[in-house]
């Protein structure tokens, strides 16, 4: 992926139009849907792949009822570099490549997630927020 | 600030103020049955209104089987 990758560019709704006054059944279904239909269409290998990155919206037992989905492995922070005795230098250039993906694949997913909730708190007043705990 | 994801913060949305009367459930069950499903158009409208019908339902507590869901399709494209 270049670096101008954009999680927006997937996205077939771009912009979320805000739901005025209390958030009710058809104001949450609507976002509700413009969050699936958004989150599926970002590609990603994770979870099998075929319903993009989902995942990120539903709860766990939403999840396993997607027909022919396998669970997500959520990409975890690799933390520092660091090399665990001697080795190659070729060894230590595969280590280091597959930390650096470990590495962007974590962001990639956390940058996501702070965006969709971004975008969901966005779509309410922010009052209606108030009772979470 | 909030620091729970969006799945979180959804539920408790949808517990907190996506509570659904019986009225209300009456007139979303009316308005389904009364649904002109348009044969020019695509199926996807029909479905999307059936499955947004029966997630309706279930948040009112009064969830519809997969074969009830089935069966509103098939009704309503029956109708036309």
């Amino acid at each position: 992926m270049s670096s101008s990758y954009k999680f927006d560019d997937f996205f077939s709704n771009k912009t979320l139009n805000k739901v005025h006054g209390l958030p009710d059944t058809q104001g949450l279904q609507k976002v509700s849907k413009k969050f699936k239909r958004n989150t599926r269409a970002v590609i990603t290998p994770l979870g099998g792949g075929q319903y993009g990155r989902l995942f990120l919206v539903l709860s766990d037992t939403e999840c396993n009822l997607l027909h022919g989905a396998v669970s997500v492995v959520v990409p975890m922070d690799p933390g520092p570099f660091t090399l665990a005795g001697r080795m190659s230098a070729a060894v230590i250039s595969m280590v280091e490549k597959a930390h650096v993906t470990n590495i962007v694949n974590y962001y990639k997913f956390q940058v996501l997630k702070c965006i969709l909730k971004n975008r969901l708190i966005e779509a309410f007043n922010p009052v209606y927020f108030n009772s979470i705990p | 600030m909030i620091t729970h994801d969006v799945p979180f913060i959804m539920s408790h949305l949808k517990t907190e103020f996506g509570k659904i009367t019986m009225d209300e459930l009456e007139v979303e069950v009316q308005a389904i049955k009364n649904y002109a499903f348009d044969p020019a158009g695509s199926i996807d409208i029909l479905l999307n209104s059936v499955f947004s019908h029966a997630e309706f339902c279930e948040i009112a507590g009064a969830k519809i089987s997969d074969e009830q869901i089935i069966n509103l399709a098939y009704l309503l494209i029956n109708k036309f």
